[in-house]
């Protein structure tokens, strides 16, 4: 078993001293492995122009980008292009129970929050929890099912359990995972639940109007 | 007298009668003669006063009577609301006589204020959608007039240029923030569009000689429409990445969330890519678990607690799980030791309230010979006027040795 | 394979977990390529240099994913490790397929709190957990080793020899239910 060659690390790392290779590779197991996003403080490779772009063009080489939480604190998720390709080809490894239970989620946590104007910031990530009744009980979904997927979606820091205090229940929030998501996949997210819940409103026609005019120009090009 | 004589003076006296209700309709927004009211408490006295007058009967109301019936508005507001509203002529005396002392009031000005208060919360669309409402009624209704269908087009026409005008200008050049903050009525509006233009195809058919006025009310839809889409477009444009959502109302979102299917809720998430469950532990974790598991073999300690993730089965919430919580509850009393006595820990436990739970705990523990714990009591009694605990009885709590194990 | 392919195969595995691909397919850089005991197929996942694998969080303080439940899981999964790898001198991966009541013999050892219906719901739910991330692949009523058991150095396999032998045999007892007392 070898294991300390991996030649795509290499290739990418040749040039750098060994310092700036550890500074790298230490950013890269910080971004990818982090259930939460990580202070830049940490992230040493982020301080030497070179570092970031050997930083950048490893996570680029398998298939991710560097992503900006907020003023500071970084990710890293998929690069647009890459999940683009893997996705119009039908790879979705989520079933589509959890793809529901996790948009539910979203709708009660973020959407609903968002409309009744009890979240400020433009993230995906929300302090209300989306009941389990909210899930098992008020939706179309199979209950058991909807069940299971909740846990495998916790496992995967989709989701995070909550427990009220007054509430026995408990409930769901997005998890930190959400907070992987490039500004692209954000706004996608953000404009398929909008298709999905209200396809005749005029924002929904706005969003395919420019869906239409992003499209052409890519054909021009 | 013919009948072109009489035209002028029917007209002028249709005329006058629009007048005077206009007058009526509109006291309740004057301030004083011939100035509009800018305070809403002004309208609320206006209220008052007319809720009076109703419950009052045919007699009528003399000033002070509605003073006394507006209770804790003060008199002079109320008399000078009486005066503007008397004015208008909304309020009149019952007899036209010199000193007559009682007045009615007209029932239009209420109307108005009740139209007024729908007209504030819904924007007035409320009342477009019933007035197109009508408007289809009347198509159907054989009485309908060629005059009256006319006037009705130009009507929506007109309201519908009226509600495209702002909403266009906003969208080329209003802050982000207003468009924004009016874009839920604003946008929630096919339904409107929907009934207008529904109006508008019977309106053709019915009466094809309408044909410009169909045009125009078709060119104002076509111009909200557009005024809405270019809206709709701005706010999008602007919206971030998730502030957009806010544009919808929340009753839409949980219609959604109740009523779609899995697949439709899962449409949500095409084109995006999560990552799978990927847990971190190591070599030392799992030998943590393992010696851990297998000292509970012989010295008991506490089992890991159930966690909110671990799907405790039905038969783990019974008896077994009780067992464990009552071991853990044991090593927590004995704190590495083999023995102790029940004073001891009855004394550490503080008040009365403690020492209760723990005597119970105790007790519990001592019920059950599956665990490898005892409890025994002698016969002393041990008195303590001062503390909380006013007596305690000898008792001993010990680990049990392999040799006293049930049979 | 050009380098937007092997990104492709990154992101699949990140999103994914460790795939399968056919015998033949090539290997896309940076990953480990292992090759199931019967050769039709072959498993990728990533190949970390240690200096950029998830070890090195701690040293940050930093957080990685964990397993839920994780005493409870980790104690199943070294019941499997007992079952699926008759011989510690040897590597690993593949080792053999167990079948689960041996697992379930073993596991009552190390979870002897638990009555036999509050362990199998433990068995149940932790092999899931562990297949859902390749450390255990299951069929019906057996399971083996998945292969993220291929991440571990030679250091750590030592100190999992040391845990081999520290857990009892898989063998057949008197009283299969354990830990109950009547």
């Amino acid at each position: 078993m070898i294991r300390n060659q991996n030649p795509l690390f290499d290739s990418v790392l040749a040039t750098l001293t060994d310092r700036q290779r550890e500074h790298v590779e230490a950013a890269y197991a910080l971004l990818e492995h982090s259930r939460e996003p990580v202070h830049r403080q940490e992230l040493h490779a982020l301080q030497d122009p070179t570092s970031r772009d050997r930083l950048e063009q490893l996570l680029r080489h398998t298939g991710r980008v560097l992503v900006q939480v907020d003023g500071l604190r970084f990710t890293s998720g998929y690069d647009d292009t890459v999940a683009a390709q893997l996705t119009a080809a039908g790879w979705q490894p989520l079933t589509t129970v959890e793809r529901a239970v996790l948009a539910l989620v979203l709708i009660y946590s973020v959407a609903i929050a968002r409309s009744e104007e009890r979240l400020a910031p433009d993230t995906w990530t929300s302090p209300y929890p989306t009941t389990e009744a909210d899930i098992l009980k008020a939706s179309k979904l199979p209950a058991v099912a909807a069940k299971a997927a909740a846990s495998k979606l916790v496992a995967a820091g989709l989701l995070t359990r909550v427990r009220d205090r007054a509430d026995a229940e408990g409930g769901y929030v997005p998890g930190p995972q959400l907070l992987r998501l490039t500004p692209a996949a954000r706004a996608r997210l953000q404009e398929q639940l909008i298709l999905a819940a209200a396809p005749n409103h005029p924002l929904a026609a706005a969003i395919r109007e420019r869906r239409n005019r992003t499209a052409s120009r890519e054909n021009i090009r | 007298m013919t009948e072109i004589a009489e035209l002028p003076f029917e007209e002028h006296a249709a005329d006058s009668a629009v007048l005077a209700l206009y007058r009526q309709v509109f006291a309740v927004l004057a301030r004083d003669a011939n100035q509009m009211v800018d305070d809403p408490a002004l309208v609320r006295v206006d209220e008052l006063i007319l809720n009076a007058f109703a419950s009052a009967g045919p007699a009528g109301l003399t000033v002070e009577q509605v003073i006394a019936a507006c209770g804790d508005t003060s008199p002079v507001a109320v008399r000078r609301r009486f005066e503007v509203l008397r004015s208008y002529r909304a309020v009149t005396k019952v007899n036209e006589r010199p000193n007559e002392m009682f007045y009615q009031a007209a029932f239009a000005p209420y109307v108005m204020l009740l139209f007024l208060r729908r007209l504030a919360q819904t924007g007035g669309l409320g009342e477009l959608h019933q007035m197109l409402s009508i408007a289809r009624l009347s198509i159907e209704d054989a009485d309908t007039t060629l005059e009256q269908a006319q006037a009705q087009l130009q009507d929506l026409a007109n309201v519908f240029r009226l509600l495209a005008n702002p909403i266009m200008q906003m969208a080329k050049s209003g802050t982000v923030e207003s468009l924004r903050s009016s874009a839920q009525p604003m946008l929630g509006n096919s339904e409107l569009i929907d009934k207008a233009t529904v109006f508008h195809n019977l309106a053709t058919e019915k009466w094809p000689q309408l044909l410009p006025e169909c045009t125009q009310l078709r060119m104002a839809l076509a111009a909200y429409r557009d005024a809405v889409n270019a809206a709709a477009r701005r706010l999008i444009d602007r919206a971030g990445r998730t502030r957009a959502l806010g544009l919808l109302p929340a009753e839409k979102w949980r219609s959604f969330a109740r009523d779609a299917t899995g697949d439709e809720l899962a449409a949500a998430l095409d084109g995006l890519l999560f990552d799978a469950p990927n847990p971190h532990f190591t070599v030392d974790d799992l030998l943590d678990a393992v010696e851990e598991g297998l000292r509970t073999d012989t010295g008991r300690t506490p089992p890991p607690r159930p966690r909110i993730d671990d799907e405790p089965g039905p038969e783990q919430v019974g008896a077994d799980m009780e067992a464990e919580l009552l071991a853990t509850r044991a090593e927590e009393l004995l704190a590495g030791r083999d023995e102790v006595t029940v004073a001891e820990l009855l004394d550490t436990a503080g008040d009365w309230a403690a020492g209760r739970r723990v005597l119970s705990d105790l007790t519990a523990i001592g019920l059950r010979p599956e665990l490898p714990y005892l409890l025994t009591w002698g016969d002393g009694l041990r008195i303590n006027v001062v503390g909380d605990l006013t007596w305690v009885t000898d008792g001993w709590f010990r680990r049990r040795t392999p040799a006293e194990a049930p049979a | 394979m050009n380098e937007h392919d092997t990104a492709l195969w990154w992101a699949k595995i990140r999103s994914g977990g460790p795939q399968q691909a056919p015998a033949g397919s090539p290997s896309p850089a940076g990953m480990r390529r292992l090759v199931e005991p019967d050769a039709q197929s072959v498993w990728f996942l990533p190949n970390l240099p240690p200096s950029a694998a998830p070890e090195v969080l701690a040293e940050y303080r930093q957080e990685p994913a964990t397993l839920q439940d994780s005493a409870g899981t980790l104690r199943v999964f070294a019941a499997c490790l007992r079952c699926c790898w008759p011989d510690p001198g040897t590597d690993l991966w593949p080792g053999q397929p167990a079948d689960l009541t041996d697992v379930d013999q073993v596991l009552q050892q190390l979870t002897p709190g638990r009555d036999r219906a509050s362990r199998r719901k433990l068995l149940s739910a932790s092999l899931r957990r562990l297949e859902a991330s390749r450390w255990v692949l299951q069929t019906a009523d057996r399971v083996r080793l998945g292969p993220r058991v291929t991440g571990w150095g030679s250091l750590e396999l030592s100190t999992l020899r040391e845990l081999w032998r520290m857990i009892p045999d898989p063998q057949p007892k008197s009283d299969p239910g354990g830990g109950e007392v009547p």
